[in-house]
């Protein structure tokens, strides 16, 4: 009917006195894939919820199929064939597949009103005297009646054919999988998946409900370099179909690889879009960010050389009894950002932890100077004066408090110093607040951190760039010598990103040694001296970041061994050695 | 066929809830007292219902029955006496609900504390000064009950158990040992000598609550000013010493303290300890003012208590503020019951449920603004009288003008009904033209007016006016609903001979779409005996223009 599946016109959407979207235009075609690209809180998933259903919009239009609809819920948009993978995926960890897209599936809907039209226009009630048009009547009366029972009967049929579980639905979802040219296993359960596997599933389960409109929130946060490849190839195929894609993203190289066009969002506005052959990585930060941005990652050399942590045959258990960490063994030196690679959840958790002294030690030792700080607890860590900072991957379940304020969160490590004249810390009770606040802005200030206030506001009411500027400006205060940080640029947008690398890089000039864990390879490569690449807890090579490629790390994150891919430099190292 | 149905059915909605950014603090207060004032008028309904002026009985609830009272002083000691234990227990519970540690064990701990302090008074005797012997009372109490406190988070922090359903079971043991020392089994410790019965006996005078007379009669019962200060002290301990740091942060993320270097058992332990210890220390005063033992010496505070920390928000000056308030309703409402026979005294209860309800619920106005959207009803109005439009420029099914079709038959049945002496030929003429017509307009639309509904909705009307104005003269002096039953009749029959005319202007097209709607709804609105008139006034004149 109309050339556009989507089309949302002056959307403005408000929470409070924030403005999320202010008149939103927006507009997909079918079989085309639009990219949506904004920094963080600048309204991108506001906008796609509202499309979902989740919110409505204050002011506006949403058309689909350039018919007006009003979206009430994610039922009426599902209704409508619209699909949302959200970046956090909303599926059942203890079902299986098949049951987590059974869960969601509803009955034909019987249209009785539809039915009784037609029964209208079969018996016609024009140009009848009365005794004929009582007659018509009656027969109409008596076919409708029918009609009732048999869609009570069909209600009764449908809800005992859905309500029970048989074993037939693993063969349909694998068949309907199968023709969406998916590999998905639907008796496998969820919390036995992949991440990749997991967003496989969400997708066949939106298009099993009949989506051709198909909304991705961030999708590639959580995949490796060839995941991601294999998700853009899904994308590509249902475009073919003419399913209309939106896809929310920060990252640039994939916008510009997989999106015919780009709508930009910039503080809940609409700045523009660009068809993608006409844009590249510059023009896009530019609009996102409204001014010119250096998009280069320094990686200067420095002169220190000073090995400040030394983790030797370190072996680390998780919940379940299996290694985590796997006799990994590494030096980290003073001025170095050493990187950490590996698909999620292959012990970089585990690795971060046991080295702040928050998770057991199974064997090895983690060498700080000439003590071994390995299955010490953290405040005896902080107690023997190691000045090292854990950055935690959760920010607010880990790193703060999230129902307490900036400058309360100053002090959590902090509090239980001493003040002024007391000697000994026990023997002051009260927490200075005083100092905790004096702290708190010169973060906010040095950091640009924005918030209208440092002790009335909750961090967690803060963005996620925000959270992190005061988790990291925290953890810098204290001076450290070494910082771990996990995930530190994770849901940040591109600004954020490159603030938190110059901080990075700013404390490595001054001799600290950054343990990096990363997600985002090309960052790494830029950033990082050396990369230590982890597969399954155990370290598949430490590589130089002049020395390889995405490819490289990609495979080696997959379990390729360092020795297979370097054989040629692996020989003619020997041969000059031997 | 989905996205058709939901552009008819779904509009945007009335009411439309979304969050506020920052309660203001006296708008906030303001919805609270609003909830309460709302609650008891809720309940002057339920109270006069009994034929019992509710402002006389409000009037005695709030004063507590010192209006008038020559006992005035002894209602007010009284209530102070139940005021004590709430506020303290209370304190203690908030103190381990801002840990997110769910300690509804208030009525066992203040079990225990009491037995204790009651066992302990009564083995000291008169070997104690009185001062020494509350302060012990007080001590032993609190520490009994802390390490009955103390149990449960053991328990929770070694295997990880559930403290709501630990400290639940362990009220009803309490509660059974209380019980079990009101019978004669051998050691009698607690009951009375002189007595056949299993009573509890009078503890010794020395345990008894100091107080400080001088206000005429009434004496200050000491323990109120022993929880106020306290009351202070759990502020300062909760707001600005590192302990009550280390609360807040364990009650936020237990992950957090730990990556604080905070020993988050130890916080935990010595938490939950404290609470109880506040709950058991408040039962030796009860005990101490009440000079006995009973079955019902908590008087429900470990329930009541977690009311009150809720609605105070686990904030000690909130914490006053809430028991006082609940206090008063109890306190006051036993003693209004006391002089209105009718009302039952468990209504302090109820009361209080609908107080808690109501304002528990007006946080849902502190949290989110409700926007009402005034525009819906014209939009609805509109909607209504659309959809024939919008069906057919929409669809052009010949079946799909039902709804239209069935209010003009509806209409018919309503005069076939209520017009028996009007003729059946006449009816049927009507009928016809009814039938006939919105097959027709439809048509027309269809073929060449793809306009918007709202554009033919707004000239409609004038046309109506005018187009009528000339043709319905002699009905002008009828009443007003004749008036537009003539119209009706009128617009009916006109539209019947331009279709079969088939010469017509767009502007005539437009008003055939929306007037059958208009005239047909007006019909069923309006009186049957009009209806009636004026259905056989149109006859007539179709009659006569024919």
């Amino acid at each position: 009917m109309s050339e556009f599946a989507v089309q949302l016109k002056n959307i403005t959407k408000t929470f409070g006195s924030v403005v999320a979207n202010n008149k939103v235009d927006l507009n997909v075609r079918k079989g085309e894939i639009l990219a949506l690209l904004g920094e963080n809180g600048s309204g991108k998933t506001t906008l796609m919820n509202m499309l979902s259903g989740i919110y409505r919009p204050d002011k506006g239009q949403i058309f689909i199929d350039g018919t007006k609809v009003y979206i009430d819920s994610p039922e009426d948009a599902k209704k409508l064939g619209i699909g949302m993978i959200h970046q956090h995926f909303k599926l059942i960890e203890k079902f299986t597949a098949a049951d987590n897209i059974w869960l969601g599936i509803e009955d034909e809907p019987f249209d009785l009103k539809d039915k009784f039209r037609h029964v209208d226009s079969l018996y016609p009630c024009e140009n009848l005297d009365k005794a004929a048009l009582r007659k018509q009547k009656m027969r109409r009366l008596s076919v409708k009646t029918k009609l009732c029972f048999s869609a009570l009967n069909y209600k009764i049929v449908n809800y005992f054919r859905t309500a029970f579980l048989n074993g037939s639905r693993f063969d349909k979802v694998n068949k309907v999988a199968h023709d969406f040219g998916f590999d998905l296993d639907s008796r496998k359960k969820v919390c036995d998946m992949a991440v990749s596997e997991k967003q496989t599933l969400e997708i066949v389960k939106v298009l099993y409900y009949g989506a051709n409109i198909l909304v991705l929130d961030e999708p590639t946060a959580v995949l490796t370099v060839q995941e991601i490849e294999k998700l853009f190839s899904i994308l590509r195929k249902m475009k073919e179909k003419g399913c209309a894609i939106i896809i929310i993203t920060h990252k640039l190289n994939e916008v510009l690889e997989i999106s015919d066009r780009v709508t930009v969002l910039r503080k809940g506005e609409n700045v523009g879009t660009i068809v993608t052959k006409d844009a590249d990585e510059q023009l896009l930060t530019e609009l996102m960010v409204g001014e010119k941005v250096d998009l280069k990652i320094e990686c200067e050399k420095t002169d220190f050389d000073e090995t400040l942590l030394k983790v030797q045959n370190l072996t680390v258990q998780n919940s379940e009894g299996t290694n985590a960490i796997d006799d990994v063994s590494f030096e980290l030196r003073s001025g170095e950002i050493l990187g950490v690679a590996g698909i999620s959840g292959c012990g970089q958790k585990e690795l971060c932890e046991s080295i702040a002294g928050l998770c057991p030690v199974k064997s090895g030792s983690i060498m700080y100077g000439n003590e071994n700080i390995a299955g010490k607890h953290p405040l005896d860590i902080i107690n023997m004066g190691i000045s090292m900072s854990f950055i935690p991957e959760d920010r607010l379940g880990m790193g703060l408090a999230g129902s307490m304020n900036v400058a309360d969160n100053m002090i959590l490590k902090t509090y239980r110093n001493a003040k002024g004249f007391m000697p000994k810390s026990f023997l002051y009770p009260f927490v200075d607040r005083k100092n905790a606040k004096a702290l708190a802005n010169k973060v906010v200030e040095e950091l640009e951190v924005s918030t209208p206030d440092v002790d009335k506001i909750p961090v967690r009411r803060l963005s996620g760039g925000n959270v992190q500027k005061v988790l990291l400006g925290r953890e810098i205060e204290g001076n450290p010598r070494v910082i771990i940080t996990a995930y530190p640029v994770r849901g940040l947008d591109i600004n954020s990103s490159y603030c938190i690398y110059d901080i990075l890089n700013r404390e490595k000039r001054k001799g600290t040694g950054v343990l990096f864990v990363g997600e985002d390879l090309d960052v790494m490569l830029a950033l990082c001296d050396r990369i230590l690449v982890l597969c399954h807890g155990k370290v598949m090579g430490i590589v130089k970041h002049n020395q390889s490629t995405k490819e490289d790390l990609g495979l080696m994150m997959t379990g390729t061994g360092y020795d297979e891919i370097y054989k040629d430099e692996v020989k003619e190292e020997a041969v000059t050695n031997g | 066929m989905a996205e058709k149905d939901l552009t008819k059915k779904k509009q945007a909605p009335l009411i439309r809830i979304t969050k506020r950014a920052h309660a203001n603090k006296w708008f906030s207060i303001g919805i609270y007292v609003g909830a309460i004032v709302i609650a008891l008028l809720i309940g002057a309904v339920l109270i006069a219902s009994v034929k019992v002026d509710p402002f006389a009985f409000y009037q005695k609830m709030l004063t507590i029955g010192t209006i008038g009272n020559k006992f005035a002083y002894k209602n007010i000691e009284n209530f102070i006496a139940s005021f004590v234990p709430l506020l303290l227990t209370s304190l203690g519970l908030s103190l381990s609900f801002k840990m997110r540690f769910w300690n509804i064990g208030g009525e066992g701990q203040f079990i225990i504390g009491a037995i204790t302090s009651a066992a302990l008074a009564i083995a000291i005797d008169d070997a104690l000064s009185p001062i020494l012997m509350i302060i012990v009372m007080a001590l032993g109490g609190g520490i009994a009950a802390g390490i009955y406190g103390l149990f449960t988070a053991v328990l929770k922090v070694k295997f990880g158990t559930n403290e709501t359903l630990m400290t639940l079971m362990l009220n009803y043991i309490a509660l059974y040992l209380l019980k079990y020392f009101q019978t004669r089994h051998g050691t009698d410790f607690f009951l009375n000598p002189n007595s056949a019965r299993p009573i509890f006996n009078l503890l010794p005078e020395n345990s008894w609550m100091i107080t400080i007379g001088g206000i005429g009669r009434f004496s200050l019962n000491i323990s109120l000013i022993f929880a106020l200060v306290f009351t202070v002290f759990i502020y300062i301990y909760l707001n600005k010493t590192k302990h009550g740091y280390e609360i807040c942060v364990v009650g936020d993320s237990k992950r957090t303290a730990q990556y604080a270097g905070m020993n988050v058992s130890k916080v935990i332990l010595r938490t939950m300890f404290f609470s109880a210890f506040i709950i058991g220390m408040a039962s030796a005063f009860h005990v101490s003012t009440t000079n006995t033992l009973s079955e019902s010496i908590t008087n429900d505070v470990g329930w009541t208590g977690i009311v009150v920390a809720w609605l105070a928000r686990l904030n000690p000056i909130g914490v006053v503020i809430a028991s006082l308030l609940i206090s008063i309703l109890q306190f006051g409402c036993v003693q209004a019951c006391a002089t209105y026979s009718a009302v039952d005294s468990n209504v302090a209860d109820l009361l209080q449920g609908i107080i808690l309800f109501i304002v528990l619920a007006s946080d849902f106005f502190i949290r989110y603004k409700v926007n009402i959207d005034l525009s819906y009803f014209r939009r609805r109005k509109e909607q209504k009288a659309a959809p024939a439009f919008a069906e057919a420029t929409a669809v052009s099914e010949p079946t799909s003008d039902v709804t239209s079709d069935n209010e003009v038959q509806a209409v018919i049945c309503d005069a076939n009904a209520e017009s028996s002496d009007v003729t059946a030929a006449a009816v049927e003429e009507i009928k016809t033209e009814a039938f006939e017509q919105p097959e027709k307009s439809e048509t027309v639309i269809t073929a060449d007016l793809p306009h918007s509904d709202t554009e033919s909705e707004a000239n409609a009307p004038a046309e109506e006016e005018k187009q009528d104005s000339d043709v319905i003269e002699s009905t002008e002096k009828t009443d007003d609903s004749e008036k537009s039953e003539a119209e009706k009749s009128d617009t009916l029959k006109k539209t019947a001979k331009k279709t079969s005319t088939a010469k017509k202007t767009v502007s005539a097209k437009k008003e055939t779409v929306a007037k059958p709607k208009q005239t047909t709804k007006k019909v069923s609105g309006s009186s049957a005996k009009a209806k009636t008139g004026g259905a056989k006034k149109a006859v007539k004149t179709a009659k006569e223009d024919k």
